[in-house]
């Protein structure tokens, strides 16, 4: 342990040495005199190896930079290069169209629309649906019960499990004629559902699953700011003859604004992105009922083959999707304050 | 130039997004052992030692024409001296992995399963990725003497589902065509008079079926999930008179005809089919079928294997085929089955056809039938082993393909003109599902043929 602090301290001191005297221009100067006892750079190496030193704070997150550029500043802008362009269905042609594709998604494409509005009901229906339902269980779980542990690892399970093969065992229990589901409603007296098979059940029954998926996760996060609340403004207005509704619309929700816009930024991106469950088990189906962004790009660019204007659909989306969250961060700001 | 880097650049990112179907396309060189060209030569006698030591690739699907493959490989291997190297991938992955090879000029694409349909067929033809198979079928010295091609599969038959610009381009391996599957036991007891011949009584008896049962078991399940139905609504709209386009290539969509085959089609599953029936794909049709959940279906003649099969069907042994029934203008089946081709940019096509000529032969072809498949070479039905091992059932099943056959239409299940079949699936079964859920069908099928129509236009520019 001796034998590394040396190092250590050496490194870091470097490193604050390096990066705050960088913008001078006589920082290396200032280096050298603080290290009398180092070789001065001679041959082309050790000149090399004087320039590193000299920008350090910009070398050593370099690799992050990079990989980080490639991974998502080539994919980005080949997107966006693909989305001026045309390509045929082998895929042999490319041909520069310039902004048509986009003009076309904004303009002229009904389909676009028909997704766009699918996807904003979605997401929306799922947010207000997993925000009422975890607002309940969280309350619930915001006292001291026995086997809380329990119950809460129980709650939790959703979110731990892959959707890919809950949405098929969902499928299964949503068979309009031997699924579960309609067996149950049968047994109360309710009459059958096409569930995701039906017109205008789909994207309800879509909207239940994923807040199935996404309810403990925004759970968690009400019931750590509901365990965080001071309890004097409750003192107070139980003093004052508040009733318990009056406590949760006054003090209770206005208190918890913080948590509950993190949480909703977190589902809002997270729904905004679902694929896999509505791929599995409606692919956009009935008809085109559930054909959110992600699947009418996927469609378009990989089984149409029409990469150009998938990409167009998908740039679109992305600036939607920055537009949302850069709301949703000004609100989460705003409720900090 | 440029195309030519972006098409690099593509690959790359179609490779990052299909999960490995493209780099696994990595494949190492093949070795060098290249074909004596200059065997030529001599061109009397045929060989099958001519090619020996070279070493060919063979890419085909996760289904039972493959199991077949690798069941024969061997001796194809001893007779010849040829090793076959195969891949063998589900559907989507092989598709994905044939096309990124052939765009990325691999030439080591020796022998595979073609998956293009009929106008794609032409682009690849046109890109130098298929070979012309004519000239070796006639060229003595470099096909087998027994091997038969043209009498016995039919050159009509050949040239009509297998060629391009004229040109034979792959070899069928399979004989399949959209066949009607009913529940024999369910026909007696509801006292059907047999199958249905045209669509009045294909109705009648779905109307039947779902009455006598009290709704337990729906008359008729069909698929309804874009965009897999148009291959089966290809005999009905056949039924009506017309098939997808005009002589000028213009789609028919809006016609009377095709609105009276999207209603029919439609009002079959809104009546009488499984609810929820414009989510269900093939596969979920075969399973209420195999369930005993449905009197009849309308699906790909392959499925006979799992209805039959006792382990995946609970309605094993009490199945009866009919021939896609008529319509008030006539009788279409849509046919097809799968195909294997010699690769265009194969540096090793002649040791390839050796391949493929040697999966087709008659020997290989009667193994597979009394393995349980259906194969185009007629003779194969005239064998001794075949009728020695041929049940009844066995009989009906194989004469109601080559009824098929007879009134096959080998089109592609959307128009053929449209290069983008996938898209002109997607939007014709919009259509179907429109009329299954009730809708205004006209409209829809309006919207269509501009769908359709555009997607020609795009394609002149």
């Amino acid at each position: 342990m001796q034998q590394q602090a040396e190092p250590n301290s050496d490194q870091t001191g470097q490193t604050a040495n390096s990066s705050a005297g960088h913008p001078v221009e006589s920082g290396d100067i200032g280096q050298e005199e603080q290290e009398p006892g180092r070789v001065p750079p001679t041959g082309v190496m050790g000149r090399a190896f004087a320039v590193i030193d000299r920008n350090l704070a910009y070398v050593l997150p370099a690799p992050a930079v990079i990989v980080i550029l490639l991974l998502m500043g080539y994919p980005f802008f080949y997107t966006v290069s693909l989305s001026l362009q045309r390509v045929n269905v082998t895929m042999t042609r490319f041909t520069f169209v310039g902004a048509e594709n986009l003009v076309e998604v904004l303009t002229a494409d009904a389909r676009f629309l028909n997704a766009l509005w699918i996807t904003l009901y979605f997401t929306l229906a799922s947010l207000i649906l997993e925000l009422v339902l975890a607002m309940i269980m969280a309350l619930v779980l915001n006292r001291t019960i026995r086997g809380l542990g329990v119950i809460r690892t129980l709650f939790l399970l959703p979110l731990v499990a892959t959707p890919t093969a809950t949405s098929v065992i969902w499928l299964i229990m949503m068979e309009p004629s031997i699924g579960i589901l309609n067996y149950f409603l049968e047994a109360v007296g309710l009459p059958r559902s096409l569930w995701v098979a039906g017109d205008t059940s789909v994207v309800p029954s879509l909207v239940w699953i994923n807040a199935w998926h996404g309810v403990p996760f925004v759970m968690l996060i009400l019931l750590a700011g509901l365990r965080s609340l001071p309890t004097e403004p409750f003192e107070a207005a139980r003093i004052d003859g508040a009733s318990k509704l009056q406590e949760f619309f006054q003090i209770t929700l206005p208190l918890l604004k913080g948590a509950i816009v993190v949480a909703m930024l977190f589902r809002a991106i997270d729904t905004l992105k679902v694929f896999d469950a509505i791929w599995i088990m409606t692919a956009g189906g009935p008809g085109r009922r559930s054909e959110t962004l992600h699947i009418y790009s996927y469609l378009t660019a990989f089984e149409f083959y029409d990469l150009g204007y998938g990409s167009a659909v998908i740039l679109v989306f992305m600036v939607i999707i920055l537009v949302i969250s850069a709301v949703l961060i000004r609100l989460r700001q705003r409720a900090w304050l | 130039m440029r195309s030519q880097i972006s098409r690099r650049q593509l690959l790359r990112i179609l490779g990052a997004g299909t999960a490995g179907a493209a780099l696994t396309a990595c494949v190492p060189a093949a070795p060098a052992a290249a074909p004596a060209e200059e065997a030529m030569a001599e061109p009397e006698g045929f060989d099958w030692q001519r090619y020996a030591g070279t070493e060919l690739r063979y890419v085909g699907e996760t289904q039972p024409l493959s199991d077949h493959v690798l069941s024969i490989l061997p001796q194809f291997e001893e007779m010849t001296g040829i090793k076959v190297n195969t891949e063998i991938l589900p559907w989507a992955q092989m598709v994905q992995k044939i096309r990124v090879e052939l765009m990325a000029g691999n030439e080591d694409m020796d022998v595979y399963q073609l998956p293009a349909g009929a106008e794609e067929r032409n682009v690849w033809y046109d890109a130098g990725w298929l070979n012309d198979i004519g000239p070796w079928v006639d060229d003595p010295s470099m096909t087998h003497e027994d091997y038969d091609l043209w009498e016995d599969m039919g050159r009509d038959y050949l040239l009509k589902g297998y060629s391009s610009r004229g040109n034979l381009v792959s070899v069928p391996m399979q004989m399949s065509a959209m066949v009607g599957y009913y529940r024999k036991d369910l026909f007696e007891e509801y006292g059907i008079d047999g199958p249905p011949t045209n669509f009045d009584e294909l109705e009648a008896a779905a109307k039947t079926v779902q009455e006598m049962s009290g709704g337990e078991v729906f008359g008729i399940t069909m698929r309804g999930k874009p965009p897999v139905p148009t291959s089966v609504f290809k005999g009905f709209l056949g039924g009506m008179g017309i098939m997808w386009e005009d002589e000028d290539g213009v789609p028919l969509m809006d016609s009377e005809e095709a609105i009276a085959a999207f209603d029919f089609y439609g009002r079959l599953l809104r009546l009488y089919g499984p609810p929820g029936s414009p989510n269900i794909d093939h596969v979920g049709a075969v399973n209420i079928f195999s369930q005993g959940k449905a009197g009849m279906i309308i699906d790909d003649a392959v499925f006979r294997k799992d209805f039959q099969d006792p382990s995946k069907s609970v309605v094993a042994g009490n199945i009866g085929y009919f021939l896609m029934p008529a319509g008030p203008n006539g009788q279409r089946a849509s046919a097809g089955g799968w195909s294997i081709t010699v690769g265009g940019l194969s540096e090793k096509k002649e040791a390839g056809w050796y391949l493929l000529q040697y999966l087709s032969n008659k020997e290989s072809m009667l193994k597979y039938v009394l393995d349980g498949g259906a194969v185009p070479r007629r003779s194969i039905y005239e064998t001794e082993a075949y009728k020695a091992q041929a049940t009844e059932d066995d009989l009906a099943y194989v004469q109601v393909l080559l009824d098929s056959r007879a009134i096959g239409d080998f089109s592609p299940p959307a128009p053929p003109s449209i290069i983008n079949l996938m898209r002109a699936r997607e939007s014709i079964a919009q259509v179907i599902v429109t009329s299954i859920e009730g809708g205004d069908v006209r409209a829809a099928a309006e919207q269509s043929q501009q769908e359709l129509l555009e997607m020609l236009e795009e394609q002149e520019e």
